[in-house]
């Protein structure tokens, strides 16, 4: 898949995305709708810095695709994917990562979107927003 | 007595060795080393609870994503994602250090989510056993075991744990834990090499305040059903089957072997056990075909259990001597079931006896043979033991005249019935069948040896077997004029290997 695919195009713009960490955050929420974790293992787990991550959640849940629990004291927290895998974007952006070549299109393409100062609000797979 | 509330698991066989189900409350340990099934058995508690008992079930994982679990639940047939619409299921994946820090919270996230749709059911998949001198947080600790279980047991959650051993304590599986001290219930899973092959065994080593099946019981992960039970050949069954031990000696079976009616005065007793002996070739399977084929003709329904030969084999051997067995299957009167003997479960084997005799209720029955039994469980040990006082047990609880076909292994005359197999005190009646000796021929003998309560006929006959006709005994005396050959009462030491001519008599 080319990241000008008409498909990464519609899926990138239907579900919101604006870099990788969005994406692979939402893809871990795909993996796992309902989990209960800290904002270090949730980092740990999709290989972003806590600073994007939480940039990533906010986008998420600004757009009503997570919910979160309040924090009542402990390291965790619940978060929730609302949409439901019959969603129509969601399964197709999930077959389409599921192949590294896919992932990357999708990746490529979120990087070619963003804006002409680069970094700024770009892709951390780039920049030192990226752990691994 | 208070009536107890009891919770099935819907696990095929598990709640029978379980007496039952499981208490509603309880907090069951699952204890395993890797792949012995502790997922699958989990998942299916939950699974069955939701969709079949309406009681609304959690799963916490911690190493399996919930869309890999997903998947793999969809191989038995169990739609999750299903289940988690109509808001009878949640999958929450944390880890255990936040599981640990949750569960001690009074406003637990995780046990507020199983409140909010009834949970009844919750499964932990994969706590780690901290063994002393562990140090890893990550491993819970007694004292998180215990909170846990207080707050399962505050929302009245009957709970079951996963727990990971190494494959070191795996081996064992027997040192106590803390954590078992708490639990209500403790089975272990186990995957046992048994020579070359393995075999997966599920065992229950606690259960408090209830009743259940000790011992290691044997178990499958079928695809398309899930997980099958199937408790221990050896464990008791109901007091019916235990005293089954009595025969009608009033009903004869007849044997369908020409002859050899009249030297059993009618056939053998309803219900009764009866072992054929021989070496190969003797006849022995000749013999139970035609007695199948008797109780097909009589319209009776019987069963043959085959090892040795699988079933095209059988229906050839039958249509060699005359017997069509075809229509007497297709009319129900007559199941052949073949089992490939090596590798043989045995308590699955049994379950599948078990219900083939409760559901097709036959009135004969055959199994070809216990040698090979002997040569997949061994002879000398319990297990072969077992399964035949199992067996006959079965047999005589539901009235199944049943003949056991046993290979000895000596080519002329016989030393012992059995050999090794000391189980020949449990049968009823003992047909040896040898080959004699006698000039340049040998020739087929038949002699029973032990028939209980049944005054039989002694001697030892000749019997032939003949093409498109089958066996039969023949006449103790030989038409004159039939043959050149002496009859079989002309000699001594038939079955003793060395036959001698008795002294012609004495003309004058």
């Amino acid at each position: 898949m080319q990241p000008t695919d008409p498909l990464a195009v519609r899926l990138v713009k239907a579900a919101g995305l604006r870099n990788a960490c969005d994406l692979d955050l939402l893809l871990f929420f795909s993996r796992h709708p309902r989990v209960v974790l800290s904002s270090e293992q949730l980092a740990a787990y999709v290989g972003y810095d806590l600073v994007e991550v939480a940039r990533a959640l906010d986008l998420l849940l600004g757009a009503g695709v997570l919910k979160r629990t309040l924090n009542h004291g402990t390291p965790g927290r619940m978060y929730v994917l609302e949409v439901d895998h019959a969603e129509e974007w969601l399964e197709p952006l999930r077959q389409v990562c599921a192949t590294p070549d896919g992932r990357s299109a999708l990746r490529a393409l979120l990087r070619q979107r963003r804006s002409p100062k680069g970094v700024a609000d770009g892709d951390p797979g780039q920049t030192s927003g990226r752990r691994r | 007595m208070p009536e107890r509330d009891f919770v099935k698991t819907g696990i095929a066989g598990l709640d029978d060795i379980m007496a039952g189900g499981l208490l509603r409350g309880s907090v069951v340990l699952v204890e395993g080393t890797a792949g012995t099934g502790k997922t699958t058995l989990g998942m299916e508690f939950i699974y069955r609870g939701a969709a079949e008992f309406n009681e609304p079930g959690l799963i916490v994982l911690f190493e399996v994503s919930p869309d890999k679990l997903v998947r793999d639940a969809a191989l038995f047939g169990w739609d999750l994602p299903q289940l988690e619409r109509q808001g009878r299921l949640k999958i929450v994946f944390t880890t255990r250090q936040v599981f640990q820090q949750e569960v001690q919270q009074a406003d637990s996230l995780l046990l507020d989510e199983a409140a909010a749709i009834g949970a009844r059911r919750i499964f932990v998949d994969g706590l780690v056993r901290r063994t002393p001198g562990d140090s890893d947080a990550g491993r819970n600790t007694p004292e998180a075991f215990h909170l846990l279980a207080e707050g399962l047991q505050r929302e009245r959650l009957t709970a079951m744990i996963g727990v990971e051993v190494t494959a070191a304590d795996g081996a064992g599986l027997s040192a106590s834990l803390p954590e078992e001290f708490i639990a209500d219930t403790v089975v272990h899973l186990r995957v046992e090499a048994m020579d070359r092959a393995v075999q997966r065994s599920v065992e229950i080593v606690k259960a408090r305040g209830q009743d259940y099946r000790m011992g290691r019981h044997s178990f499958s992960i079928v695809d398309g059903k899930g997980v099958e039970v199937y408790r221990r050949v050896q464990a008791p069954r109901d007091l019916a089957r235990e005293e089954a031990a009595a025969y009608d000696t009033s009903t004869r079976v007849t044997t369908g072997v020409p002859g050899l009616d009249e030297m059993t005065n009618g056939g053998y007793f309803l219900g009764s056990t009866t072992l054929v002996v021989g070496i190969t070739g003797s006849g022995k399977s000749v013999m139970a075909l035609q007695y199948i084929a008797e109780g097909a003709r009589r319209g009776e329904r019987s069963v043959m259990l085959t090892l040795d030969e699988p079933r095209a084999q059988v229906l050839r051997n039958a249509a060699s001597i005359g017997i069509d067995l075809k229509p007497a299957i297709d009319k129900g009167l007559v199941r052949l079931v073949y089992d490939r003997p090596q590798e043989i479960e045995i308590d699955r084997h049994f379950l599948q006896l078990e219900k083939i005799v409760k559901e097709f209720q036959p009135r004969r029955a055959v199994i070809d043979s216990l040698s090979t039994y002997g040569s997949s469980l061994g002879p000398t040990g319990r297990s072969f033991r077992d399964f035949f006082h199992a067996v006959v047990a079965l047999m005589k609880e539901h009235q199944v005249t049943t003949l056991y076909n046993h290979e000895n292994p000596e080519l002329l005359g016989m030393s012992s019935v059995m050999g090794p197999f000391g189980v020949s005190s449990l049968v009823d009646n003992v047909i040896l069948l040898n080959w004699v000796e006698l000039a340049d021929t040998f020739r087929q003998a038949l002699t029973i040896a032990k028939m209980r309560a049944n005054a039989f006929d002694r001697t030892t006959r000749e019997c032939e077997v003949v093409n498109g006709q089958g066996m039969r005994v023949l006449p103790r005396e030989i038409p004159p004029g039939a043959t050149r050959r002496l009859a079989f009462w002309e000699y001594y030491s038939l079955v003793s290997r060395s036959p001698e001519r008795h002294a012609p008599p004495s003309r004058g």
